[in-house]
């Protein structure tokens, strides 16, 4: 084949250089048309000037253990961040309130409240369980019981209006 | 899906940091942008289509990370040839030579309009055919063509300026 119309564009031979896809036959038209084929070199030696760029460079040692440590963030330290607030509220009872043993004091009080609390709930749950004679003889103990304590406090009121 | 990441990361990352390298001429700032396309691929690999291949997409995030930081400089570093200070090299006399070549090379790579540059990189750094350097830029493949053509042109032209 002679040069001709049809010899192909400059990008055409290029991309035959680069292994691209290209039309059929240019591997042939190369061959037979001296101007292509001229061509057709130059490119060779533009690809290889240009393949300098190219490197046997590696990614650096680690590189993928620092790119897993970004993908998967420390953990929220939940335990340490508990125990530091716990220290803070432990100093704040110290340097706050000079009377925090009161304070503990009163834990103590509260826990006898509860105490209480349970206690009569016991005697509402028995209550229920005991038959109308024993609630009575109960009250009455009870009521007994009221009369008593409320005799001492007159008692003593009086001794102390007496005062 | 971490299946997936990794074997983007082992086929890709070699690719990736070699073009950002190139561009950049700087080794802890190519592996930095390098560990941020990663991340950024990670966190939107939901977006990424699994029916093709990965290159093109990874190289869209890498390059506009370059021109990102590229934005942020004034001058690249054409002088600062520590890139390949830490090469292993047994011959001292191969190895100077190398820095030369490496500094000329980025020297014809910086006087190269942005354009040019990229196609070349993609093509010839990260081993891309026509079609993927075309969806990467998000170009004509006409246009890739036209570029790496006279991108080429380009490049020897500097290269030859540089050897005088
Ligand atoms: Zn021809």
């Amino acid at each position: 084949m002679k040069e001709n119309e049809h010899c192909p564009r400059v990008t055409e031979i290029q991309a035959f250089c680069d292994g691209e896809e290209t039309a059929a036959g240019i591997g042939q038209h190369l061959r037979d048309c001296a101007k292509c084929c001229s061509a057709y070199q130059d490119l060779l030696a533009l690809c290889s000037t240009a393949d300098r760029l190219s490197s046997s460079e590696v990614l650096p040692a680690g590189f993928q253990d620092r790119l897993q440590e970004k993908l998967e963030p420390a953990p929220f330290p939940a335990g340490q961040v508990a125990a530091a607030i716990f220290a803070l509220a432990l100093a704040a009872v110290f340097v706050l309130e000079p009377g925090f043993i009161n304070w503990w004091l009163s834990v103590g009080i509260t826990l006898q409240v509860s105490f209480l609390i349970d206690f009569f709930l016991k005697l509402y749950y028995l209550g229920h369980s005991l038959g109308p004679a024993w609630v009575i003889a109960a009250l009455s103990a009870i009521v007994g019981v009221e009369l008593a304590i409320l005799h001492k406090i007159k008692k003593v009121e009086g001794y102390t209006n007496a005062c | 899906m971490q299946d997936l990441f990794q074997e983007m990361v082992e086929v890709y990352g070699d690719r990736v940091y070699r073009l950002i390298l190139r561009y950049t001429g700087d080794r802890f700032r190519a592996e930095d942008l390098t560990q941020e396309t990663f991340l950024r691929a990670y966190k939107h690999l939901d977006r990424f289509d699994r029916e093709k291949p990965a290159g093109p997409w990874l190289f869209k995030i890498a390059a506009n990370l370059c021109r990102n930081w590229q934005r942020g400089i004034r001058e690249l570093p054409v002088e600062d040839i520590k890139a390949l200070d830490t090469l292993p090299d047994s011959n001292p006399e191969q190895a100077c030579l190398d820095k030369e070549s490496e500094a000329e090379l980025r020297r014809a790579l910086k006087e190269m309009p942005l354009m040019y540059m990229e196609v070349l990189l993609l093509k010839h750094v990260g081993e891309l055919s026509y079609a993927e350097i075309a969806e990467t830029l998000e170009l004509e493949l006409s246009l890739v063509k036209n570029r790496l053509y006279r991108g080429r042109i380009m490049l020897r032209e500097k290269l030859e300026r540089e050897g005088r």
